[in-house]
């Protein structure tokens, strides 16, 4: 059991370096990059509220802006509520595959698995030590 | 009498004053050009201010090239005039025909910001036309005071993006407003409407704050016009204002600056640790709660696009980020302790030369 736990922990270790430069960095390119013909149509009411347009508009909201962005590219389907399910039809295919690495590799991947590794340490704590 | 360049000095003298914003008028069906002039100076045809008043209307709309020709929805442009006695003293002559104004530099400072202003409201006026007039009324305060629209929302920050500067303006507007009804250049309604506006906005804005940031009372009770002890009237606004302001700006930065900050301490700390393993253990712990924020906080901005929440749950939201990304740090330190081959990451990564 020590033997696995000290495998993974060190798996768990050097993904938490990889992470520690990828998440912010990406996320904060990605929120950089928002093609403004997709700001131009879809960050204004009905999409935004009033409060969210002011609080998402500048740093560090904008952050949040650039996720929600990235989720709308490929998670369109979950936008209903947002009146935003058609982005992918306006989106440059560059942002499209932007998001795709970001949702999928990034946050999902590299972070999916991270998360993953420490919940499996977090089961096997009790047993080792 | 006047020179046509004595004519332009006394119509653009009104730009000299930063305040001195024009108000946008959408040209209604039935309107004449005439009718649009007297209605807003509040002059009649035959008064001597009526020349002044539609050279500067011709003066600072560019498309208008023959009185004829206006147009429901057309937006005019109307600059408030000079004072009376300036604009008695120009005399301006019977004959004189103000669509032959040269055009000069100053009229053009009005020209791109009322060209991308008016292209931006196209798409947002609604169709009630009780809607549409308060539409133009806070259309004119949008135009005359940008800031209302370009918020400097502090994000994660509550307090910060609560009390911003942005949001602080709409006090400062307030007294903005009080001046220019005060000078003549809005009226009675238009300041109550404006005001109302106003307040109930940054009420909205700072939401269960209210009471804290204005001692007790609401928004309406606090900022109001001062009538004693030889105080200026608008005394009010404008100490709140500076208040907001001083609170907005510590906790802004102090927010912003938050997360760097605690890496800043983390860094700080392994630096001044002469244990070897502590300095693994705060390494440990710092980045992992970084990671798992950055993470969550992602997570969270996913979850907003499906499901739009208020700025309280997102607040809330927000603060739970921040306490499960602590415990997550604590956690990611009892593996590194957990661990049987001890490594050193703070060594191998060279993080102690870094923070060193």
């Amino acid at each position: 059991m020590q033997l696995i736990f000290d495998q993974l922990s060190t798996a768990f270790f050097n993904l938490m370096g990889v992470n520690f430069l990828l998440i912010p960095l990406s996320w904060l390119t990605i929120s950089y990059i928002i093609p403004n013909t997709l700001l131009a149509r879809y960050f204004k009411t009905p999409h935004f509220g009033p409060t969210e347009l002011i609080f998402l508009a500048q740093f560090p909201g904008s952050l949040l802006r650039g996720g929600m962005f990235v989720a709308a590219c490929v998670m369109p389907q979950r936008g209903k509520r947002r009146q935003m399910t058609d982005v992918p039809k306006y989106a440059p295919r560059w942002y499209m595959i932007s998001s795709q690495i970001m949702f999928y590799g990034v946050f999902l991947g590299f972070g999916g698995v991270w998360v993953a590794l420490f919940l499996i340490l977090l089961a096997m704590l009790p047993f080792v030590g | 009498m006047s020179t046509t360049s004595n004519i332009i000095q006394l119509i653009e003298s009104p730009l000299h004053d930063p305040i001195n914003m024009p108000v946008l008028y959408p040209v209604q069906a039935g309107d004449t050009l005439s009718q649009i002039i007297t209605q807003y100076y509040d002059i009649t045809y035959h008064d001597p201010r009526y020349k002044a008043a539609e050279a500067s209307v011709v003066y600072f709309n560019e498309a208008l090239t023959n009185p004829d020709k206006i147009y429901a929805g057309q937006l005019l442009r109307l600059m408030p005039l000079p004072n009376h006695s300036e604009v008695l003293a120009c005399e301006i002559p019977n004959d004189f025909n103000p669509y032959e104004l040269p055009a000069t530099l100053s009229r053009h400072r009005l020209e791109p910001m009322g060209v991308n202003y008016t292209r931006s409201l196209e798409q947002h006026i609604p169709t009630n036309p009780a809607e549409q007039k308060a539409f133009w009324t806070m259309a004119w305060w949008d135009y005359a005071y940008p800031t209302l629209s370009h918020g400097a929302g502090a994000g994660f920050i509550a307090t910060g993006g609560v009390v911003g500067q942005s949001n602080t303006m709409l006090l400062n507007n307030v007294k903005v407003l009080y001046e220019q009804y005060q000078r003549g250049f809005i009226s009675k309604g238009q300041y109550d409407y404006g005001r109302q506006k106003l307040l109930t906005q940054y009420k909205s804005l700072v939401g269960p704050l209210e009471k804290v940031l204005f001692k007790g009372q609401t928004t309406q009770e606090a900022m109001r016009i001062t009538r004693y002890k030889a105080l200026p009237a608008t005394i009010n606004f404008q100490n709140y204002a500076q208040k907001m302001g001083r609170l907005a700006k510590s906790a802004t930065s102090g927010g912003v600056i938050l997360s760097a900050a605690s890496l800043g301490i983390g860094c700080y700390q392994i630096a001044t640790s002469d244990d070897q393993h502590e300095k693994n253990e705060i390494f440990v712990e710092t980045v992992s709660s970084t990671i798992f924020g950055g993470l969550a906080g992602f997570g969270v901005s996913i979850l907003l696009f499906s499901n739009p929440v208020g700025w309280t749950i997102a607040i809330a939201a927000g603060v739970g980020v921040a306490a499960s990304s602590i415990g997550v740090g604590k956690l990611a330190k009892s593996f590194y302790n957990a661990k049987g081959d001890s490594v050193d990451l703070v060594k191998e990564w060279g993080v102690d030369k870094v923070c060193n």
